[in-house]
């Protein structure tokens, strides 16, 4: 080591913490392309911070001059469509691959112990995600950012006595207004992202601490060099996993700026059409409904007749997921060994989910009420009766580390 | 099935399709493709926008767009409406009504003026605040169906509406200017494409090759476990 980096090291051991945390972290080696969306979910966090970063330099936070400084920056700005484009991909890409993260979770059962806590603090990162992608939308002020804006906000006039102050507290006045877009945008733009900051370190450093799950369920010590007999099967993260992530990333990168140059508006889904509308409180959209991302849990609120009772269950539908890790009582992890029980209700409550986002999409008409109402059902029924089927059910038995 | 619920089932068709409202539901549209690299059709559409719809309509996000100021469409000669003009609908700002509306839409709308009992109205948007703009070019369209018929047998564009008096210029010289009419609404709406579509395959052939040595990389290092 050169004597600058020996003075360096001395005082600030950057070499030998990326040296313990990348080259002396050991995975197991049958870690697959799942494992490279949380990779993906963070390079998409960069683009978000670097696009957004340009977009704040041309937007204005006034409901008179929040659209049309959008507009102009599209259009008058050098790479203005660019960076604008970027965010809006980039927020749907980036719930992409969180999909895929938790997919991969509920498939391996990354969350069961001992990283339990590694999985709440994904979850408390999901919900976060969730603030910052419904106050990001609010900022253009199109047509459904102000009305997805008042349907949010009257969620908060259910809680019984003080729902109306509440919302007037949040919206900071008696409508939505100029003053609830300032207040959505500082949400945006600083509360919310320093606290996903926060999360996303206390993530890493407790994957770090419990180490990687694998799709074979066998526990590998993450901070143990391997005996000689094992180093084909447990493997240093450097420079051996972060290849296959950097590959996988770069296709996913591929894939996304394909649609930012192709389809930047992915037919509607990713950005709105009716959002091209600048905000009018005079006119009503005839039909209201959040990004594809948001939909399943608006689905859920439609669902239920009650609109209190809607509300409750639309946020026991994330906060379930805090308690999945103790949900599952199955002796082994990953879905290789568990029972056709818990293979059988994964493959109905990834289908109840994507039939939610669609329901979600739609009107509300009887017929999509029905089966809004049967899927909420298997949704919830996939947690609820998790005890009793993976506790009930034969498992394989998984292998042993040798 | 028994009578009673087939008659109930048909009664609940029929009811929701009463139900909706407006005639366009039940037109199928013809499939618009609009190729705004074609310069020439996005300038001579930019001159028939000056011609028949600035005089109403502004195009205020075109600020410095060379084809809007070349047609002379330029924000600053603008018309200005309040919002109670026109018995409070005014007419909109059209940059980006190629994408709120979409492009099938407009097509059927620019077409759907159809004269009947002295006035025009149009078959896209019943009662429309909107004058027919041209006229004196399209000629009178008739309505050839009944709303109950077109409501029975879902017909397309071309079976709604027929040209029963024709213009000062030919029916397909009025459909290109139609065509050229939506090559440039399309472009007002984004006028990124071009820019888009020159940039986007040095991107992705760069990304592309970016992962295959990413790919090499991978394979490379994975073979020491072989």
């Amino acid at each position: 080591m050169s004597k600058l980096g020996n003075w360096l090291e001395q005082r600030f051991p950057v070499a030998s913490f990326l040296s313990k945390n990348l080259k002396e972290y050991y995975v197991h080696s049958s870690v697959n392309f799942w494992y490279a969306m949380g990779a993906i979910a963070f390079v998409m966090l960069a683009v978000q911070v670097i696009s957004g970063i340009f977009l704040l330099m041309y937007y204005v936070p006034t409901t008179e001059q929040a659209f049309s400084s959008i507009q102009y920056m599209m259009r008058e700005v050098s790479y203005g469509w660019l960076i604008r484009y970027l965010h809006v991909v980039g927020a749907s890409f980036f719930f992409i691959a969180i999909y895929l993260h938790m997919f991969r979770a509920l498939l391996y059962g990354s969350y069961k112990n001992p990283r339990e806590f590694l999985w709440m603090s994904g979850v408390v990162i999901y919900i976060l995600m969730i603030a910052i992608a419904y106050t990001g939308y609010v900022l253009p002020w199109g047509q459904m950012s102000y009305w997805a804006t008042r349907v949010i906000v009257s969620f908060l006039t259910v809680v019984p006595y003080v729902g109306d102050g509440l919302a007037q507290w949040l919206q900071g006045d008696f409508v939505v207004s100029s003053v609830t877009l300032s207040r959505f945008f500082a949400f945006h733009i600083v509360a919310f992202p320093l606290v996903i900051f926060l999360f996303i370190g206390i993530h890493i450093v407790a994957l770090h601490v419990v180490g990687s799950n694998n799709p074979e369920g066998v526990t590998v010590n993450a901070h143990k060099k391997p005996a000689k007999n094992l180093r084909k099967k447990v493997i240093p993260f450097y420079p051996y996993v972060i290849s296959k992530d950097l590959f996988v990333v770069f296709v996913a990168l591929a894939l996304f700026l394909g649609v930012v140059f192709y389809a930047p508006t992915f037919y509607g889904f990713f950005l709105e059409h009716i959002n091209q509308i600048p905000a009018n409180p005079m006119v009503t959209p005839s039909h209201i409904h959040p990004v594809w991302y948001l939909s399943p849990f608006y689905a859920i609120l439609r669902a239920v007749p009650d609109k209190l009772l809607g509300v409750i269950f639309m946020f026991l539908s994330l906060v379930i997921l805090f308690f999945l890790p103790w949900l599952d009582k199955s002796p082994v992890k990953s879905m290789r060994y568990k029972g056709r029980l818990s293979k059988g209700s994964l493959c109905v409550f990834i289908l109840s989910v994507i039939m939610l986002g669609y329901y979600g999409m739609v009107p509300a008409t009887d017929t999509h009420l029905f089966w809004t109402r049967i899927f909420t059902v298997l949704y919830f029924g996939h947690f609820v009766l998790m005890p009793i089927y993976t506790r009930i059910e034969t498992c394989k038995q998984p292998p042993e580390l040798n | 099935m028994q009578t009673t619920t087939r008659i109930k089932l048909a009664l609940l068709c029929l009811a929701s399709i009463v139900a909706a409202d407006g005639l366009e539901a039940y037109i199928r549209l013809p499939k618009v493709s609009i190729d705004t690299s074609n310069v020439e059709k996005v300038s001579e559409g930019a001159a028939f926008f000056k011609e028949r719809c600035f005089t109403c309509h502004s195009m205020k996000y075109l600020r410095f767009d060379d084809v809007s100021l070349n047609a002379g469409i330029n924000p600053k000669d603008a018309p200005k409406w309040s919002a109670d003009s026109w018995k409070g609908h005014p007419p909109p700002d059209l940059s980006l009504v190629a994408t709120t509306r979409g492009v099938d839409w407009l097509y059927g709308y620019l077409k759907g003026y159809y004269y009947e009992k002295g006035s025009y109205d149009n078959i896209m948007w019943q009662n429309t605040a909107m004058p027919n703009p041209y006229p004196d070019l399209q000629g009178k369209q008739k309505l050839i169906m009944t709303p109950e018929q077109i409501r029975a047998f879902h017909p397309r564009f071309y079976q709604v509406v027929k040209l029963d008096a024709s213009g000062s210029i030919s029916a397909h010289a009025f459909n290109d200017k139609i065509d050229a009419l939506l090559h440039y609404l399309v472009y007002a709406s984004d006028p990124s494409v071009e820019e888009r579509h020159s940039l986007g395959p040095m991107v992705l052939i760069f990304m592309i090759t970016l992962s295959l040595f990413a790919f090499l990389l991978y394979r490379d290092f994975y073979r020491d476990f072989d």
